[in-house]
């Protein structure tokens, strides 16, 4: 009765039927001479020449090797790597274990500390730059101290600045030809301080001499060489001698070895070597497809055989479209040992199953999505399994499965087939779900090793262990069929493989991109070289700093000092109104008695007239310390001090 | 001679100079070069700085007359030119000559003396000769004043004039040596220097040679965009709104002759633009009057002598 009312209660939707194509496809009557076909067809070096050393991966499948027929090489490689065990370490060297990390975490603070100084060391200068020229657009009296304009450049200064140095020699040669030597001689320097500048060796100026080129070329190498193109420079334009055919061969010799010397290519050549060695690249021995135990050629290889459509994922995980209503999805197998997911993956992963999706989850329960509530649980015992197909399975009412076929139906509202399969695995690790599930696969002691959890209108299929689906794994005689029928529980005829890096969500931002490309050293050393560059070829461009004041000030200097503290301040203001006090003080202190009006007795005694003066003790008392400056507070400054300089001198 | 032993000498008497004042390279360079282009030196200082001594070792090692003569407020003309004194016995009046007839003059603390005093050196620094009583003297070849001032103190002394500064072909200054330097300086002195006895130098010229190193010197080929770029340094003065008054032609006379020193200290018959621009600074710095606004502004001469240079453009010839 119990049952009845279940299935009164629970619609069962067949979802797949013994002779639907799905379960025609997989077959697992012949999936062990499919793997025998293979093997023998297509050679699959991991069972005679394995890549060696081996993965990890692939020494944990080694008590696969000695039941594989045929597999003497991947036995002996099982042997080789059981034999270079890693040698046990002293205690001692335990302590200095720890020390990497921490000179990792030193390194790295050092890296950003260094990174830090260098912005600001690039900042610095512009920022300064920027204000430098805020002043300088400021309409104000360091325009009126500018000196005049300079004249135009003279030709040899616009080819230094415009033209190529390869340019300038091709020309410089062609001048000698044509018999031009002084000419040639001005471009062949010309060439040679080009490139000098283009290295950051000299700096180009107008106002720079030949001589102070020579002296201030910081290129060792080049300098004697421009010493003497210089010499026969000088010789020719100031001494007045005239350019011989000798003198103009000479500097051409040593212009072509400045403009093509090598550094730069030097340079650039340890850069590379620097940046290969940091990134510590070695070359890996090349791999050949099919050479890893641990791989999955031939599972592919016997699903296709199997009539099913195998492919890689061709999106991340957490790109997937979610299934519509009714659609039947290519089953996405994810080995959770090789492909790790994020949290965003596993998010949309659940609503991708819930919408109808089919998911095949293999290896390492606790990696699974949460709800499922998956763990391992231990079996005793020969690790032999069994395996059935699960042919149809309970959905609740409305989730939009299709009923195909009842046929075989169990003591459950599921439906598996009859036959069973048999097959021997490493691992005596068990499958332990939270909910309800459909058990596909279990171990002599009835422990689960792979179940169907169905979640809204798709279905998970998890399996323990990925061992199944790995070469040697499959390739044990019995095995095939086994994973056959498990798979055969997913109903499709399409399934896609995630790949390792599969289960990572999509770079939000390019540079996380190539952070995750592994592209971080390149992308730390291109920031490098990029300042390396800009401190070569940029420091050229910096303006030299004015020399430091002298140490010692006479009395005048120390006013003119103040002077400057004051315009620098901006506190012309606060100086008018500092002398205005004093005047008024000082004026107050000689009027008559009785008297009041200070303008009065001031153009009295500096004998000007009394408008004027009135006009300029107004101003002058109107003046406030902190104001904003009106702009003619030095000119009215000046005006005072000349006046009142005139009244005092009546005292004397 | 010829323009090699022009450079050995120069050589020598550099080295020979560099034995007693220590770390003050550009001032002794600049001494002997304005002694050689016939020009007069104004050396400004903080007191102790070696500026008496410079002048000392000069004449030591150029085997000249050395006259010193200490400026004060109370000092007058004839006792720096001389003057002429009744002879009992002859009953006429016979010239004394007074200190200025030397062949190196080191006029120390010379803006002590009132203009009047300091007028007295005016005809002898330009002309070399000195006029008492309506009689013209001549003074000795080669004839060198170095004149000093201390620019800490200003009361009780007494700015030299625009014409008097004009005179001097370089006005050189003297700062603090770096540490190095002053421990070297002591550590000679506690091996035993005497800057009083100069015994130890000798003279590696005489006065002769330098006459003749003055007349090579003057026949050093100058070219005509050498020229105009010192005419252009020295115009730039004029047009320079922060400089209330600019240099004179004489100031590009100066540059002229100190620039032809320098290609010959070089061994070289002709002059560069190379050549001039280490002199501009001392030969115009003290013929530059600034403009009141520029010296509130904190701005000195030597900057603006600097923005100048960097201003002007070095000639070359066109491509």
């Amino acid at each position: 009765m119990r049952r009845r009312a279940l299935l009164l209660v629970v619609t069962i939707a067949v979802v797949a039927a013994a002779g639907a194509p799905a379960f025609a496809a997989l077959d697992p009557t012949h999936a062990q001479a499919d793997v025998d076909d293979a093997m023998a067809k297509k050679a699959y070096p991991f069972c005679h020449a394995p890549h060696e050393p081996l993965s990890s991966r692939a020494i944990d499948l080694c008590p696969h090797a000695s039941a594989i027929p045929d597999c003497a090489g991947f036995a002996a490689a099982c042997a080789k790597a059981a034999a270079a065990k890693p040698p046990s370490l002293p205690p001692w060297w335990m302590g200095w274990l720890s020390l990497p990390p921490f000179i990792g975490l030193v390194a790295q603070v050092t890296v950003w500390v260094v990174i830090a100084a260098l912005v600001i060391a690039i900042l610095v200068p512009i920022v300064r730059g920027l204000m430098r020229l805020r002043r300088q657009d400021e309409p104000g009296a360091k325009k009126d101290i500018e000196p005049a304009r300079a004249p135009a450049p003279l030709e040899l200064e616009e080819a230094m600045t415009l033209a190529d140095e390869e340019q300038l020699l091709a020309r410089a040669h062609q001048l000698t030809a044509r018999g031009e030597l002084q000419a040639a001689l001005q471009l062949y320097l010309a060439a040679s301080l080009r490139a000098l500048d283009k290295r950051g060796a000299v700096r180009l100026a107008k106002d720079r001499t030949n001589g102070e080129y020579v002296r201030g070329c910081s290129d060792p190498s080049a300098k004697p060489a421009l010493r003497e193109i210089v010499r026969e420079v000088d010789r020719v334009q100031f001494g007045g001698e005239d350019a011989t055919q000798d003198a103009v061969g000479r500097a051409a010799h040593r212009a072509v070895a400045i403009v093509r010397a090598l550094p730069v290519a030097m340079m650039l050549l340890v850069i590379m070597v620097c940046s290969l060695g940091c990134s510590g690249a070695s070359v890996p021995k090349p791999r050949v497809a099919g050479d890893d135990p641990a791989g999955d050629e031939l599972v592919r290889d016997v699903l296709t055989r199997q009539a099913i459509t195998v492919g890689s994922l061709e999106t991340a995980l957490s790109s997937m479209p979610l299934p519509h209503p009714g659609e039947r999805t290519a089953a996405v197998i994810v080995d959770m040992d090789r492909t790790v997911i994020d949290d965003e993956t596993r998010e949309h992963l659940a609503a991708w199953v819930e919408e109808g999706g089919v998911l095949v989850l293999a290896g390492f329960p606790p990696s699974w999505l949460k709800d499922y509530g998956a763990g391992r649980a231990s079996s005793s015992g020969p690790h032999k399994l069994t395996a059935r197909r699960l042919l149809a399975r309970a959905v609740a009412p409305g989730s939009g499965e299709e009923n195909d076929d009842e046929e075989d139906a169990t003591e459950e509202s599921a439906i598996y087939s009859r036959t069973e399969e048999h097959g021997e695995v490493i691992s005596g690790d068990g499958l332990k779900l939270g909910g309800p599930s459909e058990r596909i696969a279990w171990f002599d002691d009835g422990t689960t090793y792979a179940a169907v959890l169905t979640r809204g209108r798709g279905f998970v299929l998890g399996i323990v262990t990925n061992e199944l689906l790995t070469n040697a794994g499959l390739a044990r005689p019995g095995n095939a069929a086994l994973l056959v029928a498990i798979l055969a529980s997913t109903s499709r005829t399409e399934m896609r493989f995630a790949d390792a890096d599969d289960g990572v969500s999509p770079p939000s931002t390019p540079i996380a991109a190539m952070l995750r490309a592994g592209l971080g050293m390149g992308l730390g050393h291109a920031l490098v070289f990029t300042l390396v560059l800009f401190l070569a070829v940029g420091t050229r461009l910096s303006r030299p700093r004015p020399a430091a004041p002298p140490r010692r000030r006479a009395f005048a200097e120390h006013v003119e000092a103040v002077g400057a503290l004051y315009a620098r301040a901006r506190s012309a203001p606060h100086a008018l109104t500092a002398y205005a006090r004093f005047a008024d003080e000082r004026l107050r202190a000689r009027m008559p008695r009785g008297s009041s009006d200070i303008a009065a007795f001031l153009a009295s005694r500096a004998r000007m007239p009394l408008d004027a003066c009135q006009r300029l003790w107004a101003r002058a008392m109107q003046a406030k310390a902190g104001a904003p400056p009106i702009g003619d507070e030095l000119a009215v400054l000046r005006e005072l001090g000349a006046v009142y300089a005139a009244a005092m001198a009546q005292d004397r | 001679m010829d323009a090699s032993t022009f450079q050995q000498t120069f050589d020598r008497i550099r080295q020979q100079m560099a034995r007693v004042v220590v770390g003050q390279q550009d001032l002794v360079d600049g001494l002997l070069v304005a002694a050689v282009a016939k020009g007069h030196v104004l050396v400004e200082g903080a007191p102790g700085l070696g500026k008496t001594l410079l002048a000392r070792t000069l004449a030591v090692v150029s085997g000249c007359d050395f006259k010193r003569i200490q400026f004060t407020p109370d000092l007058m003309p004839s006792d720096i030119t001389g003057s002429s004194v009744y002879s009992r016995e002859t009953g006429k009046f016979t010239f004394v000559p007074g200190p200025i007839f030397a062949q190196l003059l080191l006029a120390d603390e010379i803006n002590r003396a009132p203009a009047k005093t300091q007028s007295a050196l005016l005809e002898a620094m330009q002309d070399h000769q000195v006029t008492v009583d309506g009689t013209s003297r001549p003074l000795p070849v080669p004839f060198v004043v170095v004149a000093t001032q201390n620019p800490v103190e200003s009361q009780g002394t007494y700015p030299l004039p625009e014409a008097q500064l004009d005179r001097f072909l370089f006005k050189l200054t003297v700062g603090d040596p770096p540490p190095e330097i002053e421990r070297t300086i002591v550590r000679h002195h506690a091996d035993g220097f005497d800057p009083t006895d100069l015994s130890s130098l000798q003279a590696v010229t005489s006065p002769q040679e330098i006459a003749a190193m003055q007349q090579l010197a003057s026949s050093v080929r100058v070219d005509d965009a050498v020229i105009t770029y010192i005419v252009e340094l020295v115009r730039r003065t004029r047009d320079d709104k922060a400089i209330e008054l600019g240099a004179s032609p004489r100031a590009s006379i100066a540059l002229l002759k100190s620039a032809q020193v320098i290609a010959a200290s070089e061994g070289r018959g002709f002059v560069t633009p190379d050549d001039v621009k280490p002199m501009v600074a001392a030969v115009l710095r003290h013929r530059v009057m600034l403009h009141p606004d520029a010296q509130l502004q904190g701005i000195s001469a030597d900057e603006r002598i600097e923005e100048i240079v960097r201003a002007v453009p070095v000639p070359r010839l066109a491509a």
